[in-house]
């Protein structure tokens, strides 16, 4: 009576992990002016997050760019610079746990295989690229250890997968909702997206297996971090679903 | 490019039956295709002495194709020992009726084209989503699948049906043909049906015949129907995406048995989706109170979370099952004075706030997919049009049009830019 919504919302909610030139609608978000501004361009264009009326400001936005939850109907994002996290790592990011849950018998074979890879961002970013098998989207948002044994999933498995990776190395990681911005050849796209954030050295990187080796320029926008990690992890996908439409105005 | 004759059969496998609470089927339906589509490359259209094969259209000329459909058939009559039922399906001739695997009987019946429609019966519910899933993943390693999509949800004999339409190129002869695979599923109270037809065209065709054949449809030992059932579609931007049947039975000392089942098959854009499966039963006391509540959900083929609550003498609820493989089981934390809702309750609080009765409401509600270990508080707020209910959950507002029962009519719930709806579609029985 009251779940179906909320299950097709959870199926939903997370992203895709094909930027191609054939766009899978579904995780697509409203362009206002997909043709406007460039990506690539000498000065990346404002973006413009249009919310759903009534919605509260996506966290980490209102962490980053220091703007109240209570936000207005539209989120101004200047500089996408000022969306690179810089806070410092906490013992949970290096930690297993119900959803990254690299202490599973069942990740065993991901540490197995990958103890070769030289433990930065780029290299075990396409260490899981190349893992994970199965690109799809069959799986809503499996924990870690899952995505290990079937190594099939879309973005979401490709960043739990990733942070479990590097965590088993000891490398503080932590997973991202969000929106990635494509430049493609005529136009940008907007699609749900999910990633992770490493810390192999002193800041913060941007570890995306899914998309690993996509030529395109990309713009990253953190919407949620997965915080609780336990086994409701999965409330943090409804969360980064309050955004309606993008668009980008020149700055 | 060509029209294809049909896919290539699969080697024979047994189906894998997930028998939680005998209900929920993660089935991989492996050699249903057996007599789904041709085994030969060059297929010829099947014979009747009564409807000879119509000639196709030409090959490139994919649109009539697509329109082509057939009259009314004369009614066959099908009987299996095994299957323990008997059943009449519309055919240019005689169905051919076999046991392809334990409980699974298969009946084919010609209907005077290039390839006869299979229904498979199973002496046992099956999943709606995850059973067509199970087929698809069977061919698509023969094929190359280009779009999967659901056509239409409907009713037939209180229980939705699941149409599924997946459009494929396959080499044959060293050229692309092209090809339709149609699945439609139906489950009812320890039976399932899916039904195929390996052709483009005859979509209507397909329908119609296994409306007939479920209609007839007589079972041993049927079990008691319940005093209520609804069916909801779920719409994502207009298109449909899956279903809930909910039902309203009679348990032992006055209490109520209420069950809501869903399928959810999503494209995820070209031949990409996702399929998946809930199950959900509870017990509740007559004034509401939740008794005990099962719930079981199945993705990709297996199962993903099994979950179970039952009321402590004590008060209060504790929690047992599986989440992704890992064993969870604990006591279920609720907030001072708010009583976990089950649905029953939450039919008589939405009734509360969409009469004027109460402007606000908050409740604990379960959603173990969600959820699994804690419930999730709610608020139902009064909404502006007649009989509607907001309903909040974790800053996601669901706008709902309640019944006089409580029972929600319609619902909407706005995902990025997508919209997702659902609408009731059929009622029988007082709930």
């Amino acid at each position: 009576m009251i779940a179906p919504l909320l299950h097709a919302a959870l199926l939903l909610g997370t992203a895709d992990d094909a930027v191609t030139d054939t766009m899978r609608p579904l995780h697509a978000f409203e362009m206002l002016n997909p043709s406007a501004q460039r990506l690539d361009g000498p000065r990346p264009p404002r973006v413009v997050l249009v919310l759903i009326p009534g919605t509260r400001a996506p966290p980490e936005m209102v962490t980053r760019l220091n703007v109240p939850q209570t936000a207005a109907d539209l989120l101004v994002i200047d500089d996408v610079k000022l969306l690179h996290a810089r806070d410092l790592p906490l013992p949970w990011h290096q930690q297993p746990s119900f959803f990254v849950d690299h202490d599973e018998k069942a990740f065993a074979p991901v540490a197995q295989e990958s103890r070769a890879i030289p433990a930065t961002t780029a290299d075990l970013t396409a260490f899981i690229h190349r893992y994970i098998i199965h690109k799809n989207s069959e799986r809503g948002l499996d924990p870690a250890s899952v995505v290990a044994r079937r190594r099939e999933g879309d973005c979401t498995e490709h960043a739990v997968l990733l942070a479990a990776l590097a965590r088993s190395r000891g490398i503080p990681a932590r997973v991202v909702f969000g929106i990635v911005l494509v430049q493609r050849e005529k136009d940008v796209v907007a699609m749900g997206h999910a990633w992770v954030e490493l810390r192999t050295g002193t800041t913060w990187e941007v570890g995306d297996a899914a998309l690993h080796g996509s030529p395109l320029t990309k713009v990253y926008l953190p919407l949620n971090v997965v915080t609780d990690e336990g086994p409701a992890y999965k409330l943090a996908g409804l969360s980064a679903t309050n955004i309606k439409a993008v668009k980008l105005e020149p700055r | 490019m060509r029209r294809s004759d049909g896919i290539l059969p699969a080697p024979p496998r047994h189906p894998l039956l997930d028998t939680v609470m005998n209900r929920l089927v993660a089935l991989c339906v492996a050699s249903l295709l057996l007599a789904c589509g041709g085994s030969k490359p060059e297929q010829k259209p099947d014979e009747s002495p009564s409807a000879p094969a119509e000639k196709a259209p030409a090959a490139t000329d994919f649109k009539a194709m697509l329109a082509r459909e057939k009259p009314a058939m004369a009614l066959q009559s099908v009987a299996s020992t095994e299957g323990g039922f008997t059943a009449a399906v519309e055919g240019a001739g005689p169905p051919t009726v076999k046991q392809i695997a334990p409980a699974v009987t298969s009946v084919s019946v010609p209907i005077g084209s290039g390839t006869p429609v299979v229904c498979n019966v199973y002496a046992q519910d099956i999943d709606g989503a995850g059973s067509i899933r199970g087929i698809i993943h069977e061919v698509k390693d023969r094929v190359e699948p280009r779009s999967v999509r659901v056509v239409d949800i409907d009713v037939v004999r209180t229980s939705p049906t699941l149409a599924v339409e997946m459009d494929y190129t396959v080499m044959q002869n060293g050229r692309k043909a092209a090809g339709r695979l149609k699945l439609t599923s139906w489950s009812n109270d320890g039976l399932g049906v899916i039904c195929m037809h390996d052709e483009m065209g005859y979509r209507k065709t397909l329908q119609r015949i296994m409306r007939g054949f479920i209609e007839t449809l007589t079972v041993q030992d049927a079990p008691e129907p319940p005093r209520y059932v609804e069916v909801h579609v779920v719409r994502i931007n207009g298109n449909p995406m899956g279903y809930e049947r909910v039902s309203l039975a009679n348990g032992e000392h006055g209490r109520t048995i209420y069950t809501s089942t869903e399928a959810s098959f999503i494209n995820r854009g070209g031949a990409d989706f996702i399929a998946s499966d809930d199950l959900r039963v509870e017990v509740t006391e007559a004034d509401g109170a939740l008794v005990s509540l099962v719930a079981v959900k199945a993705s990709g083929g297996e199962v993903e979370l099994r979950m179970t609550l039952e009321r402590v003498p004590a008060g209060g609820f504790t929690y047992a099952g599986v989440v992704s493989g890992k064993d969870l089981k604990g006591e279920l934390p609720l907030a001072e004075g708010q009583p976990l809702s089950s649905n029953v309750r939450m039919m008589r609080q939405l009734v509360s706030v969409a009469d004027g009765g109460s402007a606000e409401q908050k409740a604990s509600y379960y959603v173990a997919s969600v959820s699994p270990t804690a419930p999730v508080p709610v608020t139902l707020r009064k909404g502006a049009a007649p009989r509607q209910v907001l309903f909040n959950l974790q800053d996601k507002e669901m706008t709902m049009v309640v019944d006089g029962a409580g029972l929600v009519e319609r619902s909407e719930l706005l995902i990025g830019s997508a919209t997702l709806s659902t609408e009731r579609i059929f009622t029988l029985g007082k709930p």
